[in-house]
């Protein structure tokens, strides 16, 4: 790979940044990263601005190789990673832009408490949630299915775990795609991948996957924090998690299919990671049909998740969960690849958006948004660090720059290793806990590798999509308890 | 002393910032592929060796060395997120023109007893190499997490 320092960066204004065409011979399209000066020079050495333009090289690709500021390294397609391709100019699909974790997403809930209401049971509320939301490496939870119900969580989504009774119809209208896609296709999905997949629907995982109970700090638009029923001091919760073993093994089955294929249709990428196949053709369509599988079964998982976390607060409060008014703010995917239609020169098509560790940020008024967000635009759910701030933010007109795209978290700066040996000898849930946080992870390093200073200030990231008119911000959280796996 | 530890140490962790890697070494292609599998396994749980022993089989078609090691990595990454077996050695191991077959040892995850550590999602290409030493065979290899 060659060395990142060359990457030419060319500045168009305080928040964009493009990688010219010329510089390497094969990219059909310019590269393009938003990211401020102090963003910018966190990762002027990293790899990851090099994927950018590898990424460029994709056939089909349209308008440029996009990178959000919460860029790092991926596996192929960096992780920020926003790319769109047209299936009718041999635009491709690729594993590697949508990542191991299929539909990783995040979901955020309302509750009607005030912080200070329910300060003095948050020891209690986090130490019960972490005994009942199944975290860590391998922990199973109690939702079994059989091989025929997992054909109709792959199938059905968000809407399975609704109908199973795990969440209520108003969950699903909070969901991005009503929390399933269409055209899934049980029968691409492999043996192993059902294996995985039986026993890890409402599970939160381990590394960077957690479930938090926070607070709001700030308000930044009255408006849509009012449509939202949000105000300052109130108790929100969010759940970040995907597909589990379930997208892992769709991901690896396909990599492996892309790759004969990269060679079946002549494709010449620069980096064999970014393996990928025309989306017109039986590899690119399988891989699309067991994506959307992967894609549904997170939405399921999440759902879920969200429906023992209802139950835990129910327990530890003794009151029904809509009672604490528990509402699905919104439910949003930041690892996918969508079919949406765009107008390029004029001409309205449907590109293949790859989104990756990128969130969808319809602006005002797009039809798909559900009709209570359709004046504000959609909410855009945005996990920091937990020591610091996470955000919920709408989508803004600027989207249409971006393939209605914008950041989807902080973006890890350390490694894990690094991250261990910086804060050797300190405790990461003795100084959370001085700073309010009640913090349990299940992991020997859990909190350690996680701990705030391994990552990007979101704070930062999200300045930068609010200043360039991608997404807006609405609602600042702090955490208050966190779980871990 | 220390020097010659450290020259036989079976494996070691490597720094990579999204994700967890492994450097590992072995005298023969077997203690390569035993010390892989260790040195995986130890990402996700540490404790091993002190349950009750359980026994798998693998069997991977022929194909070339760096080809099976992943796919060996793979097998047993699956056999932990299917049954929660944990890798803790290898009992037989053959490799033919056919293919490779192997039995290993190992037990069933107790979350009371092992140390938790992280999941892995998947063995990747990402900065793979694999590659005959003066003192037999050295491999690396970056694990999503």
């Amino acid at each position: 790979m060659k060395a990142t320092a060359e990457v030419p960066l060319l500045k168009i204004d305080d928040y964009r940044w493009e990688i010219p065409q010329s510089y390497q011979e094969g990219m059909r399209v310019p590269g393009l990263i938003f990211a401020d000066e102090n963003i910018l020079s966190s990762v002027r050495h990293d790899p990851c601005l090099q994927q950018v333009a590898n990424v460029a090289h994709l056939p089909g690709i349209v308008r440029f190789s996009m990178a959000m500021p919460d860029i790092h390294w991926g596996y192929g397609f960096p992780i920020g990673g926003v790319a769109a391709t047209d299936p009718d100019q041999g635009g491709v699909i690729s594993p590697g832009g949508v990542g191991y974790d299929i539909n990783c997403g995040v979901r955020l809930c309302r509750t009607n408490f005030q912080y200070d209401e329910i300060k003095d049971r948050m020891k209690e509320l986090v130490g019960s949630l972490f005994n009942q939301v199944p975290c860590g490496v391998g922990q199973s939870g109690d939702i079994r299915v059989s091989k025929q119900d997992e054909r109709e969580v792959m199938i059905h989504g968000a809407q399975w775990a609704v109908k199973k009774g795990f969440g209520v119809p108003e969950d699903i209208e909070h969901c991005e795609a009503r929390g399933s896609i269409e055209d899934a296709d049980p029968d691409k999905i492999s043996e192993r991948a059902y294996e995985r997949g039986k026993n890890q629907l409402g599970t939160l995982g381990s590394g960077n996957h957690f479930l938090e109970v926070q607070v709001i700090d700030r308000i930044y638009d009255a408006k849509a924090a009012q449509i939202m029923r949000l105000e300052e001091g109130q108790v929100t919760m969010m759940i970040h998690s995907g597909s589990r073993g379930f997208g892992y093994q769709v991901c690896e089955d396909f990599l492996e299919v892309t790759r004969r294929a990269l060679v079946k249709y002549g494709i010449e990428v620069p980096d064999k990671q970014l393996s990928c196949s025309p989306v017109h053709s039986p590899e690119g369509q399988s891989y699309l049909a067991a994506m959307r599988c992967a894609a549904n079964y997170a939405w399921a998982n999440r759902q879920c998740l969200l429906h023992l976390a209802r139950g835990v607060f129910e327990r530890v409060f003794k009151t029904g969960w809509q009672k604490m008014g528990m509402d699905l703010i919104y439910d949003v995917a930041h690892n996918i690849a969508k079919f949406e239609s765009y107008e390029i020169d004029g001409k309205k098509k449907m590109l293949c958006v790859h989104r990756k560790g990128a969130t969808r940020a319809f602006p005002p008024g797009h039809p798909e948004l559900p009709e209570i967000y359709r004046e504000i635009g959609q909410p855009v759910i945005i996990p920091g660090d937990m020591g610091r701030n996470s955000y919920l933010l709408v989508g803004a007109q600027g989207s249409e720059e971006t393939f209605g795209t914008s950041c989807h978290g902080a973006g890890r700066m350390l490694s894990r290793a690094a991250a261990v040996k910086m804060v050797r000898g300190r405790s990461i849930q003795r100084e959370l806990e001085e700073k309010g946080i009640i913090a349990l992870g299940r992991g020997r390093h859990a909190l350690d590798e996680e701990h705030p200073q391994a990552y990007k200030d979101v704070n930062e990231v999200v300045s930068v999509v609010d200043h360039a008119g991608i997404a807006k911000r609405v609602a600042r959280m702090r955490p208050v308890g966190v779980i871990k796996g | 002393m220390s020097v010659i530890l450290i020259l036989m140490k079976p494996f070691e962790r490597i720094e990579h910032t999204a994700d967890a890697g492994i450097r590992v070494y072995g005298k023969t292609v077997e203690e390569l592929f035993e010390n892989g599998a260790k040195g995986m396994t130890e990402i996700m749980a540490q404790g091993v060796g002190h349950g009750i022993p359980i026994l798998r089989h693998i069997v991977i078609p022929s194909m070339d060395l760096e080809g099976l090691f992943l796919k060996w990595l793979r097998e047993i990454l699956f056999l932990f997120a299917r049954d929660k077996f944990l890798f803790h050695k290898i009992r037989t191991f053959s490799i033919t023109d056919r293919e490779l077959t192997s039995e290993i040892e190992g037990e069933i995850l107790d979350a009371k007893r092992h140390e938790l550590g992280l999941e892995i999602k998947a063995v990747t290409y990402h900065q793979f190499s694999l590659v005959e030493t003066d003192r037999g065979y050295e491999a690396q290899v970056i694990f999503d997490v």
